[in-house]
């Protein structure tokens, strides 16, 4: 045993080598991480614990916080504003969920059908929204909604209908967000969406046309359901997008008419940067991010559920 | 190894030494050093374009300093400068801050204190401004220029109709935008503003009428007749009377409407020249510039703003002294005041700079010097201006897009605004 045991010891020692060597080689690939962890401390972790600590206080930015314990989250409990804002960006990110990714998904069929032609133009096409600055969609946006000089008014016009101003009417408003929203991200996720139907096996669908399904039912009972992952990444991605709706309604509306297209970012920000009361503005934020959470999870256990 | 220790040793202490001698040279004064100071100056559209004009003969004089204009926009301005005053990093050593923003700034301790560069030339603006610029009696904003409330107007359409020239009251103004207004070739008399872009020019309306919001202590006035009066005069003009348009100020509907000669009038601050000379090009001559109106016959010749600046400088900033020579020629120099009126229509602050000669000469847009027919012997009014007053400017602006849907009068719009003001500010 003693003899046989000399050599292992020996070997083992020397794999390991001298304890300063070996506390090195244990921390190279520690150091190899550390930018990314550093980084994501000071940009990341950092501001989301700082601001969450924030939240408890009261800040105007620059003289030092004040703690104030939980009154910020009771203030928002009376706040109606808030509510009103949290009311818009609910139904309107559910609006632009359904509608993006019902658009998305008929888009994407209508590329991945064999007699397309043009795929490739026609991808890009729908993709080339995403990529124009916002500030441009936005005045190209505005002009076809303004009363009567806008093209939707001039179209209307020409069948004798007298449209509204889009943008001024309290009802339509938050529509045509909505709708220019659509059009911005429907590209991007028609792109998600067909990345997945072409991972749908063909002879599954095949097998299914040679059984006699339609190639609505073939849609139906075949491609959908291959796509469900694909399909609840994408909702999961548009709610997020959708809860934190801000650039379309800050250039188009300004939140307006009256609160009517105030979403809980455009609140948040306002009340950060324009009124200056930034613990509130991060309690805010935090319900609104509670609120993101919650329902990504609901997402996530009813479109998932059949995945398990 | 005493070889290798040396050499370490040496190449620390020089390392050492030339980072010492390298932050030392850069905590020296830039004219220490025998070059020139660059400092940062954000501002936005016409601002720039003065700015830019009158640089050339600041840097005669100050060949010392160099200025860096960023032309910006003015919404994105105020809030970064705040951020940048928040972190501490960022700012501009100048800015121009839009002058209903300005009382947010001095309490948050970012701004410097420049009491003793206003304080003794203070005969040479508005008393009114000297409050406005004062936070517990120091000066933290160096005045810049103001806007007063003007109006153009086309004056081949009032004499389509029989107007030969401007128009002397508001009751006047009705019956005449009645005649103007032309239903068939969608012509209106002037644009009104709704939402809280139209606060804006809603001041203008509040400031002449002798309106104030707000008491000099930052009270609310209650039970204000004379502020729903002049919210119901805005709501009559379009819907009443219907010769105004109502359209987003600065909006693309709003530029088509002045490039298509949809207005017969345009209400704007003396800067809506710039705009002009932009988007009407073609209508070179056609446009001329009037007072604002008065309320009555026996009414005071007064006018509101639409706008103003202040000019600011960050307290964390090291060109101090450079920012101040920019900041006090924009704010003090005839000559770089008379610049901006030149080349942007910033209307100066300065007394001095007000009678000098050069105001008085026609704009060739216009054929007519726009400081005679719109700003001599006119007296400007002003609000009395509170913290945080985008609040104000978004309460109202959604009191009044309610009362332009008809989901409120305008009393109860002004009531329900008046409310809110009271449950903010007491």
């Amino acid at each position: 045993m003693t003899v046989a045991a000399g050599p292992v010891a020996a070997v083992r020692r020397r794999s390991r080598g001298p304890l300063g060597l070996r506390l090195r080689r244990a921390a190279v690939p520690y150091l190899f991480i550390l930018p990314f962890f550093a980084l994501f401390g000071v940009f990341w972790a950092g501001p989301i614990v700082a601001s969450f600590l924030y939240s408890f206080t009261q800040w105007r930015g620059i003289s030092d916080p004040v703690p104030v314990g939980l009154k910020n989250y009771v203030d928002l409990l009376s706040d109606e504003r808030f509510f009103t804002a949290l009311g818009n960006t609910l139904w309107m990110a559910a609006g632009y969920v359904v509608v993006a990714n019902l658009a998305a998904l008929a888009l994407a069929l209508l590329l991945d059908a064999g007699w397309m032609k043009l795929r490739q133009f026609f991808r890009t096409a729908f993709f080339l929204p995403m990529t124009i600055s916002m500030v441009v969609s936005a005045v190209i946006f505005q002009l076809i909604y303004a009363g009567d000089i806008g093209l939707i008014a001039k179209l209307l016009a020409l069948v004798g209908v007298e449209g509204p101003a889009w943008l001024r009417d309290p009802t339509t408003a938050p529509y045509a967000i909505v709708l220019m929203r659509v059009w911005r991200t429907m590209g991007y996720y028609a792109i998600i969406y067909l990345a997945g139907l072409q991972a749908v096996s063909t002879d599954l669908k095949e097998a299914a046309r040679l059984d006699g399904a339609s190639e609505w039912q073939v849609i139906r009972h075949v491609t959908l359901p291959g796509i469900r992952p694909v399909a609840l990444f994408c909702v999961v991605l548009a709610t997020i997008s959708g809860l934190e709706m801000f650039d379309e309604p800050m250039i188009l509306t300004q939140g307006g008419p009256g609160d009517a297209t105030l979403t809980a970012v455009m609140y948040v920000y306002q009340q950060g940067f324009q009124f200056l009361q930034l613990g509130y503005a991060a309690a805010a934020s935090y319900v609104l991010t509670l609120i993101i959470v919650l329902i990504s999870i609901a997402q996530r256990l009813v479109l998932g559920e059949k995945d398990r | 190894m005493t070889e290798r220790t040396i050499r370490r040793r040496t190449v620390i202490a020089a390392g050492a030494a030339g980072a010492a001698t390298a932050w030392l040279a850069g905590k020296a004064p830039a004219y220490a050093q025998g070059r020139t100071t660059k400092i940062t100056y954000w501002c936005w559209s016409e601002h720039a374009r003065g700015a830019n004009a009158v640089y050339p003969k600041f840097r005669e004089a100050n060949p010392d300093v160099e200025v860096e204009i960023i032309n910006l926009n003015p919404q994105e301005i105020q809030d970064k400068i705040l951020v940048a005053m928040a972190t501490g990093v960022g700012a501009p050593d100048v800015g121009l801050i839009i002058e209903s923003r300005f009382p947010s700034y001095p309490s948050t301790g970012g701004l410097a204190d420049v009491t003793e560069h206003v304080a003794p030339r203070e005969g040479d603006f508005s008393p009114r401004l000297r409050s406005r610029l004062k936070y517990r009696d120091r000066y933290f904003g160096l005045p810049y220029i103001q806007n007063a409330a003007v109006m153009f107007y086309r004056a081949d359409y009032f004499a389509e109709k029989g107007y030969g020239g401007p128009i002397d009251t508001w009751p006047e103004w009705i019956e005449a935008g009645k005649r103007i207004r032309d239903k068939g070739r969608n012509i209106f008399m002037n644009q009104v503003s709704p939402g809280a872009v139209g606060f804006g020019p809603l001041v203008g309306y509040l400031e002449s009428a002798g309106v104030q919001i707000f008491d000099e202590a930052g009270k609310t006035v209650k039970s204000n007749r004379k502020g729903a009066e002049t919210l119901r005069f805005y709501f009559d003009l379009v819907r009443t009377h219907d010769i105004s348009l109502l359209v987003t100020h600065n909006s693309p509907e709003h530029f088509v409407a002045i490039k298509e000669g949809r207005l017969a009038a345009l209400h704007s601050g003396n800067w809506g020249l710039d705009r002009l000379e932009t988007e009407a090009k073609a209508d070179q001559g056609k446009w001329k510039v009037q007072a604002w109106p008065r309320w009555s016959k026996d009414a005071p010749a007064v006018t509101g703003t639409w706008g103003g600046s202040v000019l600011v400088i960050p307290r964390a900033n090291r060109n101090q002294a450079a920012a101040l020579k920019w900041a006090n020629f924009l704010s003090s120099n005839v000559d770089g005041q008379v610049g901006l009126w030149q080349n942007g229509y910033g209307f100066p602050t300065s007394l001095k700079a007000q009678q000098d000669p050069r105001l008085r000469q026609p704009q060739s847009f216009l054929g007519q010097s726009m400081y005679e027919a719109s700003l001599a012997n006119r007296e400007v009014n002003y609000l009395n201006l509170v913290p945080d007053w985008p609040r104000v400017q978004i309460e109202i602006g959604r009191q009044m897009d309610a009362m332009f849907q008809g989901q409120k009068t305008p009393e109860q719009a002004w009531s329900d605004f008046e409310a809110a003001m009271v449950r903010q500010y007491g």
